[in-house]
C-alpha cells in the first residue's frame, strides 16, 4: 500500500474535498487517519494501486485548503500508525 | 459586497435567507427576482461569462440550495466564478432536522471551488472577500456560502469585524519547460493551436491569434473557447469535436505539433483519445496545472495564465510564418473547402437554414447563448463568432434549461448588446418559467426556439445508435410559445416556412420588450457530421457534409 500525507488548513472541508477527490475518480481509501491540531489537519490516506497515487495527487493539491501533498514510503507510515 | 463593486444579485427569498434580505433591501442593489433557484444561478453564471466578473445568487436553506446545485455545478464544469451564498437555519437548529434543514455545506463540496459556512457575524466581510479572490483567481470557479440566520441577525460589536482582506492568490505559474517548448515551435513543420475555454475566460484571444500569425499556425477551437478568437479569421478553422468541423479534425490530423491553450481535451473534444492527434507532440497551456497530463499524457506541459504563456513564448521566436508557408496554404485551401453553403432551402425548414440566417443577421458583437441538444451543436458547427460576437453555452455539464436563464444574466451584464438565445423546445421548457422574469425586470433578450418538437439529440442518438427506435423522445403536445410569449408581456412569432425567417430575426432584434421567434424545423434533420466518442474518426456519420467524399488516407486531395 501507498500512502499519501496532506496538510491542510483547519478550515472546515479540506476533509470533505480530499474525500470525494478519491471517490470520484473510483479510487478506494485503504486507509484513513485524520488528525487536527492548532489551526491545521494531517491526513495520511492509504492507496493500493501505485497508478491511483499518481492520478489523485495532483487534484489534491489544487484543493483550495492543502497546503502539501507528499508520497510516503511504506516504512514511515507503519511507524506513524 | 457592495465594497467589491457588486450592483446585481440574483435570488430568491426564503425563511432562512430573510435577514439577510432585511439588511439587503436598505442597499443600493438590483435584485432580480427568479423564479426557480437553479435558472436563478444560470442568470448569475451567464452575467459571469459576459463580465467575467463574480454573478452572485442569494437562496434560501433546503429547497433553496439543493434547487441551486445543478446551476452551481454548471458553473462549475465551465469554471464560471458564480458566489452562491444561500441562508441556513440558526446555528443552534442545525442537526435537529429543522423545516427546510438541508446540508447545503456538504451538498456544496464537490461542485464548488472553495465553500464557507459562516459562525460569528464578525467574519462575513473577510469571507466575502475571501469568497470573491477565490472564485476568480487562478482557474476561476464557483464558491458558496452557507449562512445561518442567526449570523446576521445578530448584532456584532463593530471592533470585532474582520475586514482583511486575503492576500491576492499567487497563480502558480511553472516555465520550466519554455525552452523546450520554444524549440518545439520552431523545429515544428506543422503547427497547430487548439483553443480552449481557458483563452476566453482570460481573453487572450489576440494573443493566441498573434502566436499564430507568428507561427503560421491553424487555430481550432472547443465548444468552450468557440469566441475565444474571431472565426472569420483567415487561420480559424471553426470548432473541434464531436460534431465539429471536419477542417479543425483534418488540422488536428495532419499536425506535427499542437499547442493547446486553456483546454481540459474533455471528451467531447478529443474523442477516441488513442486516435486524437495522430502525428502530434502537444505544448499543453493551462493555469490549472491539475489539467495538464490528466486526459492527454507525455506532453510538454506550461502551467500559467496563458496570455502570459504565450507572449513568454513569442519572446523566443522569430517570425516563421514564411517558413511555412506551404502549410498555411494548405490550411486555407482545407478552410475555404469546408466553407459549404447550408443556407439550405426549402420547407420544413432545416436547422442549417436558421443558423445560417442568424449567422448572416446578427450583429458583431452579439451576445449567442445556447441550451443543450441538438440545436446547440448546430449552432456550434455553424454560427460564425465573428468580429466581437460571443457564444456562451453549458458545455461541460451540458445542462439543459442553462440558455434562456443565461442569456438574461448575460444581457444584465452587456445591456447595450444585442443577447439572442438558441433554445430547444425541450430545453425551454425546463427553465421559460424566467421568461417573465425577464419581462418584469425589463431584460429584451431574443429567444430564438429551434423547435423540433422533440428532444432531438435524444431522438438522433436513438436513430443512429440505438435500433431506430425513438421512443420517449417526440413531444405529443407542445405549447403554442409565441401566445405564451404574449401572455407573459412579451412578443412572439411562429415561423413555418423559410421565407419568414428573415422578418422574424429582425422582428426579434428589434424587440425592446423579451421576444420568442419559435421556429418549427425539420424533425428528420441530424446534426452531423458526427464522430461518436467511442468509435473514433473511422465512426464519423458524415450525412450532407462533403468530407464525406474526401479519403481520410489521401487528405492531400483536398482543394486540388
Ligand atoms: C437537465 C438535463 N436533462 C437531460 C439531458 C439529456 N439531453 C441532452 S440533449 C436532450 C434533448 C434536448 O431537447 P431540446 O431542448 O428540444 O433540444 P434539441 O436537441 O431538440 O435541439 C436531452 C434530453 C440534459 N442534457 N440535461
Ligand atoms: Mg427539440
Amino acid at each position: 500500500m501507498r500512502s499519501l500525507r496532506i496538510l491542510a488548513t483547519d478550515e472546515e472541508g479540506t476533509l470533505q474535498r480530499t474525500i470525494f477527490e478519491f471517490s470520484r475518480r473510483n479510487i478506494p481509501i485503504g486507509r484513513l487517519m485524520y488528525s487536527h491540531e492548532k489551526d491545521s489537519v494531517t491526513m495520511h490516506i492509504g492507496v493500493e494501486r501505485d497508478e491511483d497515487v499518481n492520478r489523485v495527487l495532483k487534484h489534491l493539491n489544487r484543493i483550495y485548503g492543502v497546503r502539501d501533498v507528499s508520497i510516503l514510503e511504506n516504512e514511515e507510515v507503519r511507524e506513524k500508525w | 459586497m457592495a465594497r467589491r463593486g457588486v450592483d446585481t444579485v440574483f435570488g430568491i427569498p426564503g425563511g432562512a435567507s430573510l435577514s439577510i434580505y432585511e439588511e439587503m433591501s436598505s442597499m443600493d442593489l438590483r435584485h432580480i427576482l427568479g423564479r426557480h433557484e437553479g435558472s436563478t444561478v444560470f442568470m448569475a453564471d451567464g452575467f459571469s461569462r459576459v463580465s467575467r466578473k463574480p454573478g452572485v445568487f442569494l437562496g434560501t436553506s433546503g429547497p433553496g440550495a439543493t434547487n441551486a446545485v445543478t446551476g452551481v455545478a454548471t458553473a462549475y464544469t465551465d469554471s464560471s466564478p458564480v458566489i452562491c451564498i444561500t441562508g441556513q437555519v440558526a446555528t443552534q437548529s442545525m442537526g435537529r432536522d429543522a423545516f427546510q434543514e438541508a446540508d447545503s455545506f456538504n451538498l456544496m463540496v464537490p461542485v464548488t471551488k472553495w465553500n464557507f459556512k459562516l459562525k460569528h457575524g464578525a467574519e462575513i466581510p473577510r469571507v466575502i472577500n475571501r469568497a470573491f479572490r477565490i472564485a476568480t483567481s487562478g482557474r476561476f470557479g464557483p464558491v458558496a456560502i452557507d449562512v445561518p440566520s442567526d449570523v446576521v441577525s445578530k448584532e456584532v460589536d463593530e471592533a470585532s469585524i474582520q475586514w482583511a482582506d486575503e492576500p491576492s492568490l499567487a497563480n502558480s505559474s511553472d516555465l520550466s519547460e519554455l525552452a523546450n517548448a520554444v524549440s518545439m515551435i520552431r523545429n515544428a513543420a506543422k503547427p497547430a493551436i487548439i483553443a480552449g475555454g481557458g483563452v476566453r475566460w482570460s481573453d487572450s484571444g489576440d494573443v493566441v491569434i498573434r502566436l499564430a500569425e507568428k507561427i503560421g499556425a491553424p487555430v481550432v477551437t472547443t465548444v468552450m473557447g468557440k469566441g475565444g478568437i474571431p472565426e472569420d479569421h483567415p487561420l480559424a478553422l471553426g470548432t473541434t469535436g464531436m460534431h465539429g468541423r471536419r477542417s479543425s479534425h483534418w488540422v488536428l490530423n495532419e499536425a506535427d505539433l499542437v499547442i493547446a491553450v486553456g483546454t481540459r481535451f474533455s471528451d467531447r473534444t478529443t474523442g477516441k483519445t488513442s486516435g486524437f492527434l495522430p502525428n502530434a507532440k502537444v505544448i499543453h497551456i493551462d493555469i490549472d496545472r491539475a489539467e495538464i497530463g490528466k486526459n492527454i499524457t507525455g506532453v510538454v506541459g506550461l502551467a500559467g495564465n496563458s496570455a502570459d504563456v504565450l507572449n513568454a513564448i513569442m519572446s523566443g521566436l522569430d517570425y516563421q510564418a514564411e517558413s511555412r508557408s506551404e502549410w498555411v496554404k494548405k490550411v486555407s485551401e482545407v478552410r475555404t473547402f469546408c466553407q459549404c453553403d447550408f443556407d439550405l432551402p426549402g420547407n420544413p425548414i432545416k436547422p442549417q437554414k436558421l443558423m445560417s440566417s442568424l449567422s448572416r443577421l446578427l450583429p458583431d458583437d452579439a451576445i449567442l447563448t445556447t441550451d443543450v441538444g441538438q440545436h446547440q451543436m448546430f449552432a456550434s458547427h455553424f454560427f460564425e463568432t465573428r468580429g466581437r460576437r460571443q457564444f456562451i453555452t453549458s458545455g461541460g455539464l451540458g445542462t439543459m434549461g442553462f440558455g434562456f436563464p443565461a442569456a438574461v444574466g448575460a444581457k444584465i451584464a452587456a445591456p447595450e448588446r444585442k443577447v439572442v438565445s438558441i433554445v430547444g423546445d425541450g430545453g425551454f421548457q425546463m427553465s421559460y418559467s424566467e421568461f417573465i422574469t425577464a419581462v418584469e425586470n425589463e431584460v429584451p433578450v431574443f429567444t430564438v426556439i429551434m423547435n423540433n418538437q422533440s428532444l432531438g439529440m435524444v431522438r438522433q442518438f436513438q436513430k443512429q445508435f440505438y435500433g431506430n427506435r425513438v421512443y420517449a423522445a417526440d413531444y405529443r403536445r407542445s405549447p403554442d410559445f409565441a401566445k405564451f410569449a404574449e401572455a407573459m408581456g412579451g412578443e412572439g412569432v411562429t415561423v413555418e416556412k423559410a421565407s419568414e425567417i428573415n422578418e422574424a430575426i429582425a422582428r426579434g432584434l428589434k424587440s425592446d420588450v423579451p421576444f420568442i421567434a419559435d421556429v418549427r424545423v425539420d424533425i428528420n434533420e441530424d446534426i452531423l457530421p458526427m464522430t461518436p466518442p467511442w468509435m473514433g474518426q473511422e465512426g464519423t456519420i458524415y450525412g450532407r457534409c462533403k468530407w464525406r467524399d474526401v479519403k481520410v488516407e489521401e487528405p492531400q486531395n483536398i482543394g486540388n
